[in-house]
């Protein structure tokens, strides 16, 4: 086999290192959903073929081809492999989104800045601000001189919505047992629970409070591979201890509904008194108007 | 199929297209390949584009 030209080596070198990053996203990509998505391997059938060009050459399949031949075509396949590094990282950022706002879209605002505060003061801010800047990297793919540096940008900003995701992800099991215990209060008064349930004032709330500061305390593992596990197993306590408030709330919400339902009829019959009362004054004024101005005639 | 001039080497390959169909039926058939593609769960760039202005329309809570 010829050797390679300083360029052709250099060129190569960089194809090999882009392929390193490819490889990595691939990987990490192929596995989000399940799915094969198909314009990479597309893109990387072509760059197979540029090589298989290159070796013809080098191994004298083909001796009398030009002096840029096998450089064009180490250059031809390294953008194959550039724009398929693309396609996936396109894939990824638009899957993670998926995943984020399908995770969330039963949240509600309350229980998001209540549970998990970092939400909205840095990540929100940040995938948006990730979303917004890919596709300014996107445009650049298709120009002439592919660049290295922008494809490690772009997996830079696709590995932090992945520990945003994995932040997210972590927060669910707290934030769903927030929103059933908000969402089964919803509808009863502060009275009703005064009188019918008084350890959610004196006790369950007070220790919901503190439950919640607990989680938002926990530092969260950036390594999302290797989390800590005694911060996990914190966490895991603390679900368990807002899920057994949640079971307890649970068993009171029928006391709870009757005592408002019973209230909301004594307010009616009260309603009923007042408007009896109501008529009878107006009865006995319209009697006393008669009877003054018939005294008066 | 070989190139007018008898030399391969430098015709660009054909784009490859994907039949969902007849990978499920293939697979089918033939008791091959991985279980995703055996189920179709192939994405094609114009599906990809539909997905995504799916996903980017819907707004993070």
């Amino acid at each position: 086999m010829d050797d390679l030209s300083d360029r052709e080596e250099a060129r190569l070198k960089e194809l090999t290192e882009l392929y390193a990053k490819y490889k990595h996203i691939m990987l990490y990509a192929d596995a989000l959903r399940g799915e094969h998505f198909a314009p990479p391997t597309n893109e990387m059938k072509d760059a197979f073929d540029h090589l298989m060009r290159i070796y013809s050459v080098k191994f004298g399949l083909r001796p009398d081809q030009n002096e840029n031949y096998v450089f064009t075509n180490i250059d031809a396949a390294y953008r194959h492999i550039y724009r398929a590094t693309f396609e996936w990282l396109d894939y990824i950022r638009i899957v993670q989104m998926d995943y984020i706002t399908e995770k969330l879209e039963d949240i509600s605002s309350e229980t998001l800045s209540a549970v998990f505060p970092d939400y909205y003061k840095d990540i929100r801010p940040e995938i948006s601000r990730i979303v917004a800047e890919i596709p300014a990297y996107k445009s650049d793919k298709d120009i002439g001189s592919p660049d290295i540096t922008i494809v490690t940008r772009y997996f830079e900003s696709v590995k932090q919505l992945r520990s945003h995701l994995n932040r997210i992800e972590r927060n669910i099991p707290a934030l769903i047992k927030y929103e059933e215990i908000t969402k089964k209060l919803e509808g009863i008064s502060s009275e009703a629970l005064v009188k019918v349930f008084p350890e959610y004032y004196k006790e369950i709330l007070p220790d919901i409070s503190r439950i919640v500061a607990e989680i938002t305390s926990y530092k969260v593992d950036e390594d999302v591979d290797s989390p800590d596990i005694q911060i996990e197993l914190q966490y895991s306590e603390s679900i368990k201890q807002l899920e057994s408030h949640s079971n307890r709330i649970n068993s009171m919400i029928p006391a709870l509904i009757k005592y408002e339902g019973e209230r909301k009829n004594e307010k009616r019959h009260d309603y009923t008194i007042y408007a009896i009362i109501a008529v009878i004054a107006a009865l006995v004024g319209a009697a006393a108007s008669v009877v003054i101005s018939a005294a008066i005639t | 199929m070989v190139h007018e001039s008898g030399d391969v080497w430098d015709v660009d390959l054909p784009e490859m297209k994907i039949d969902k169909n007849q990978i499920k039926e293939q697979a089918k058939k033939y008791r091959m390949g991985n279980v995703p593609l055996g189920l179709g769960r192939v994405m094609n760039r114009d599906e990809f584009e539909d997905y995504e202005m799916e996903v980017l329309s819907r707004r993070l809570p």
